[in-house]
């Protein structure tokens, strides 16, 4: 093997190690986060209103899923919206593209006997609307980390 | 070798720009920009559920911005059918549009329906999104037109 062909690959490798990573870690797959509660709906959803006030977020509405577009809602699907008021309007003032995160929310459902909170993975945001939101989205991904584990345990 | 790996690098780069957001910048003022994205969206059957007015939540908590708004809106079988086969992707429920000012300009803005897609877990929620995206992107062209 030549010397060229010796340095050509270890550029492969570094750029392997190195650019392929990141890229794969914001696999879109990994964007949609599913933690199973081990509570019912109503204490699930409890717990959330309580971990939000512990964590800085305002309550802002409490829904069904599907409210507003047929008069037979499931009860068994429910969103939360809450928000850090300063956090937003950072996020806003630092990148406008960010209104299809906006407001933070979770979703609470009840599927064969069982509860989920789904949310879309804070880091979404950086893939979709570039790096200079890192801060805040690593800040928003610790909340909502903390929020999940104090609702669960 | 080398070109192997720069046509590598280029179609990564391109992959990540297929993901971007679509944002038009609306002809009209913010208010009729409001009013046609609303009426265009109703009129291909979609109800308009609720409207989140973000710069007046943060103005009265103390931080002041230009006008933002988020236009939630959906369809019934829809919601349905993601409820019944996919429901942690009700996270992307209702849809929505936003539309915001910036600089004196109005824009609109659809949601990040290529990377949506890429979540999907079969074909009948892939031509789902699809169908959205035809529907939304179309209809915030439209609105971003003069409205007479």
């Amino acid at each position: 093997m030549s010397y060229r062909s010796v340095r050509l690959h270890s550029w492969i490798v570094v750029f392997l190690l190195f650019v392929i990573p990141p890229t794969a870690a914001a696999a879109p797959s990994s964007m949609l986060m599913t933690v199973e509660s081990p509570y019912g709906i109503e204490k699930t959803i409890a717990n959330i209103k309580q971990s939000l006030v512990n964590n800085n977020f305002r309550l802002l509405r409490e829904q069904n899923v599907d409210d507003g577009v047929t008069e037979s809602v499931d009860p068994n699907f429910r969103i939360l919206y809450f928000c850090n008021f300063a956090l937003a309007y950072k996020a806003i003032q630092n990148e406008k593209r960010i209104g299809f995160m906006l407001p933070c929310r979770l979703t609470v459902t009840k599927v064969n006997n069982k509860v989920f909170i789904h949310y879309l993975n804070p880091a979404f945001a950086k893939q979709m609307v570039g790096g200079h939101l890192d801060d805040l989205c690593d800040q928003i991904s610790l909340a909502f980390s903390n929020i999940i584990e104090e609702v669960t345990m | 070798m080398s070109r192997l790996l720069l046509a590598f690098i280029v179609c990564l780069l391109c992959m990540t720009a297929c993901r971007e957001i679509e944002v038009t910048r609306s002809e009209n003022d913010f208010p009729d920009t409001m009013s046609q994205i609303q009426t265009i969206l109703s009129g291909k059957g979609y109800s308009i559920i609720r409207i989140q007015a973000l710069d007046q939540g943060l103005g009265k908590a103390g931080y002041k911005i230009n006008r933002y708004r988020i236009i939630f809106f959906g369809k019934a079988n829809d919601f349905k059918a993601i409820q019944d086969r996919h429901p942690g992707f009700t996270v992307f429920l209702p849809l929505s549009v936003t539309v915001y000012e910036d600089n004196g300009k109005t824009y609109l803005q659809s949601m990040p329906f290529e990377a949506m897609q890429d979540m999907a877990l079969d074909q009948k929620q892939v031509e789902m999104i699809s169908r959205w995206r035809t529907d939304i992107v179309s209809s915030i062209h439209q609105a971003a037109k003069p409205a007479f």
